[in-house]
């Protein structure tokens, strides 16, 4: 039988997932901030944990959608320098935020991508990096640490030269 | 037919507090219906003043920001739209009798896709960033979640990537002439507009004291061609207009409330009761005069409009200075993504405040009256038997 007490311990949960949840959609990360190990599905259907996976490499997390064009580019350009720097310890990923597998594919269906694609298929990621429009870029240093967010679009000559000062 | 009244001598003002005492006892006996009108009457106060205080506060901040504002801008237009002003304008400019000082400003908007927002890029003429650096606008970063280290990504005229690490994030007491500005150091914003050295993007002009702002202007619009003068004066005008622009919407919304406002006193004629006739019926035939009645009836209504305007005024000054205008803050920022938050500074327009004190107070004490007027002059035995 619910008693006043149930009740209120309910609203006091309630309450609190409510300011929880409040919490991690104003999740901001920022230059210097480890952000915690998520798992999210790839192209293929496997599991992959971001950034943990990539450990003792400079990682870039790169959020992208398929309707914006610039993020393609930059998938290009991340493509081209996986090629150049992957001997050094890069390892790109690009997070499709908020769209289904079919969507990403048939995005990336004439492109070649060899690096890691994930699915932030409820963007539940995105907010936790605090990603405010696409595209965003996290650099992270070999430790784990976010080294460089940019905001908007890089080029191969711009990612170069952010990545000069981290391989 | 009335009591024979027996004349006693009291104090005017003991008189008053039985009548006001005899009132609040009445507004209890019916308390929804005075509740109600209670709650209407606070909710148009609130909403009316709340314009009153968010007006004034901005006005206020408009002046103080133009304060500061040069005598003169100088543009160039060309086949009209602007162009950018030579190095030759800027020193035609300089040797206009009265001009103090005259120097170019390299200033522009640019439109970043990703965003779906407008960044204003300015070059400070004193301390500007480091190439490659920038100190960006608080809305700027409340938006897009930049903060120092970050680095925005521009691409340039000629395509190429432009980066700025932000090495400041500019303090939100200037947000509202700086939320949506990006300071960039010359060599940048050359490289991101394709510009020239040599030219600048329109020229600002101090005068010498006394000298006559429209003599001025009417010289620097000979200067070169394709001149255009822009005086500190129009400057204020545009944004009074640019004000009174955004203030569409509420002065659709105060013309609803004044219309409510009507509509709650024009109702009260025909909203008096026969419980409350009734009640004036008794009162007469226990001897009260005609005039005691209306007062006790004045009181009632002036009971009830001065709490409401007490409530409203001060829900109102919360709801504006507390909590940033939180209904109006919409219209104000219309379709702006780098919008700045409204830390507004307490202003007071007292001719408004005092037309809604006026209007809350007098309108309902005047329709009471009006109501109250019948069943106090006509016959008691009536108005008690109806």
């Amino acid at each position: 039988m619910p008693t006043r007490r149930h009740f209120l311990h309910g609203a006091l949960a309630a309450a609190a997932a409510t300011l929880g949840l409040r919490a991690i959609a104003e999740s901001v990360m920022k230059a210097g901030d480890r952000p915690k190990s998520v798992t999210l599905g790839d192209l293929s259907g496997a599991e992959v944990a971001l950034p943990d996976a990539f450990g003792g490499k400079v990682v870039v997390v790169h959020f992208w959608a398929s309707w914006c064009p610039a993020c393609l580019r930059e998938i290009e350009a991340l493509e081209s320098l996986f090629g150049e720097y992957r001997e050094r310890g890069l390892a790109p990923v690009s997070v499709n935020v908020g769209e289904t597998k079919a969507a990403a594919t048939e995005a990336l269906r004439t492109r070649k991508v060899t690096y890691p694609i994930l699915l932030d298929t409820d963007a539940a990621t995105a907010r936790l990096y605090g990603v405010r429009g696409v595209p965003t870029t996290f650099v992270m240093d070999r430790a784990g640490s976010i080294g460089v967010k940019v905001l908007g679009e890089l080029d191969r000559h711009g990612l170069r030269r952010i990545l000069a000062k981290m391989l | 037919m009335a009591a024979e009244r027996i004349p006693i001598r009291v104090p005017f003002l003991r008189r008053q507090r039985a009548l006001l005492e005899f009132a609040l006892a009445s507004l209890l006996r019916r308390r929804t219906k005075t509740v109600v009108l209670g709650a209407v009457l606070t909710l148009i106060v609130f909403l009316l003043a709340s314009l009153a205080f968010l007006r004034a506060s901005v006005r206020l901040e408009a002046a103080s920001m133009l304060r500061d504002a040069p005598d003169l801008v100088v543009q160039h237009v060309v086949a009209g739209r602007q162009d950018m002003v030579t190095e030759a304008a800027i020193a035609a400019v300089q040797t206009i009798p009265g001009v103090s000082h005259a120097h170019g400003r390299l200033w522009g908007y640019y439109y970043d896709a990703a965003a779906g927002a407008n960044y204003t890029l300015v070059v400070p003429p004193v301390n500007p960033p480091a190439q490659g650096e920038t100190a960006i606008g608080a809305g700027i970063s409340r938006s897009r979640h930049g903060y120092s280290r970050d680095v925005l990504a521009f691409r340039s005229y000629r395509g190429e990537a432009i980066l700025f690490t932000v090495k400041a994030v500019l303090p939100e007491r200037a947000d509202l002439i700086a939320a949506d500005v990006m300071a960039v150091s010359e060599p940048d914003f050359r490289a991101l507009f394709a510009l020239p050295a040599g030219v600048v993007t329109d020229v600002v002009v101090r005068l010498a004291p006394g000298v006559d702002p429209d003599a001025a202007r009417t010289k620097a619009s000979g200067a070169f061609h394709g001149a255009r003068v822009i005086t500190k004066h129009d400057m204020l005008a545009t944004a009074d207009a640019f004000l009174d622009g955004r203030r569409g919407l509420p002065a659709v919304l105060i013309l609803a409330m004044a219309l409510a406002l009507v509509i709650v006193v024009a109702d009260k004629p025909s909203a008096l009761s026969v419980e409350e006739q009734k009640e004036i019926g008794t009162l007469r035939a226990l001897g009260w005069s005609k005039m005691e009645v209306l007062a006790a009836k004045v009181w009632e209504s002036l009971s009830v409009s001065i709490t409401a305007l007490l409530v409203g005024l001060l829900m109102a000054y919360a709801h504006v200075y507390l909590w940033q205008a939180a209904l109006f803050a919409p219209v104000l920022r219309g379709w702006a993504v780098f919008a700045p938050n409204l830390q507004l500074v307490p202003s007071l327009d007292i001719s408004f405040l005092a037309a809604i004190a006026a209007s809350t107070i007098l309108l309902p004490a005047s329709g009471t009256l009006f109501a109250a007027h019948r069943p106090a002059s006509g016959d008691p035995d009536a108005a008690i038997r109806q």
